[in-house]
């Protein structure tokens, strides 16, 4: 449709997007000046705006919900949780859940106990044993010492 | 508040190991480590011993009880010098030792007076005596070997000993 144009933009398809294209608000200003003489002129352009304007009335009225922060991870979590069994997602929700920040502290006297008091070695033979055969090989080199006469410089 | 009640935390834990006094005591060393046994405890600590093994250190304790305290403090001195030599020379001066004592009884003593003998020489005078045909034909090739050893260690860093 053009300012020459005598066609109603709702018989012509073409011209009937040009009409949407203005209840959007995206038309160009020459286009939207001479649609709205026409739509001055025309009961059925009239009428058909109006109900467009009802839709978009609407659209603004609607207050938008905002996107929470952890929405990506939320959705990826889900994914995830689409493609595990059962059990696992039980355990990563419980594991998500747990708040580790208090534990830190604590965590770290842990750490602090295990640098001061560290972990035995491996457990060494029976005591007796031990001591038993020191002594055997402590007194044959003294006695060593003795038959041999050795001293040392 | 929070981070005052974690230092607080913090300190108990780390505590004992800031004040820890030494766990144990010092253990008296060599002969005396055995000779302060309660007999209870030594014969507990020997049953860990096959037989035999056992009765000998029952026995080597027994001679160790027959010293007197100077020979005792002596015989530790010469034994934490002992201690101190490379080991390859501990092992060789307890392979003279074992070797001599697995000879009957006649060829120990018979070896144990050459050894003395020996002892008293200089190290050139051991090296020809050890090479004379009369102590070939008064010792077996065996025998010869461990005074030859003897002899060895003799030379390292071995002393004859003037106590005993």
């Amino acid at each position: 449709m053009t300012e020459h144009t005598p066609h109603c933009p709702l018989q012509s398809e073409q011209h009937a997007q040009l009409l949407l294209s203005y209840c959007a608000r995206s038309l160009d200003p020459a286009r939207t000046a001479i649609l709205q003489r026409h739509i001055a002129v025309c009961p059925e352009c009239h009428s058909f705006l109006e109900s467009q304007q009802l839709v978009w009335d609407a659209l603004d009225d609607w207050n938008r919900t905002p996107v929470s922060p952890n929405f990506d991870a939320s959705l990826y979590q889900r994914i995830r949780d689409e493609n595990q069994p059962e059990w696992a997602g039980r355990a990563a929700h419980w594991y998500a859940a747990i708040a580790w920040k208090p534990a830190l502290p604590a965590a770290a006297i842990f750490a602090l106990w295990l640098i001061a008091y560290p972990a035995p070695p491996d457990p060494p033979l029976p005591q007796e044993t031990v001591a038993a055969e020191q002594m055997e090989r402590t007194l044959e080199d003294l006695d060593m010492l003795q038959q041999l006469h050795l001293d040392v410089r | 508040m929070r981070a005052l009640l974690q230092v607080l935390l913090l300190l108990l834990a780390i505590a004992p190991a800031l004040f820890a006094q030494p766990r144990r005591r010092v253990p008296p060393k060599g002969i005396e480590k055995f000779r302060q046994l309660p007999p209870e405890q030594r014969r507990q600590a020997l049953q860990a011993l096959p037989p035999g093994r056992r009765q000998q250190t029952e026995q080597r304790l027994r001679e160790l009880d027959t010293l007197s305290p100077a020979e005792r403090d002596a015989l530790q001195r010469r034994y934490e010098a002992f201690q101190k030599l490379p080991s390859d020379q501990q092992d060789q001066a307890r392979r003279v030792y074992r070797a001599m004592n697995a000879l009957p009884p006649e060829r120990r003593d018979a070896l144990r007076d050459e050894m003395d003998a020996l002892r008293d020489m200089t190290p050139e005078r051991r090296a020809t005596h050890l090479q004379s045909p009369a102590l070939r034909k008064r010792f077996s090739s065996k025998e010869k070997s461990i005074l030859d050893d003897f002899s060895a260690v003799l030379s390292s860093r071995f002393s004859p000993d003037l106590h005993f």
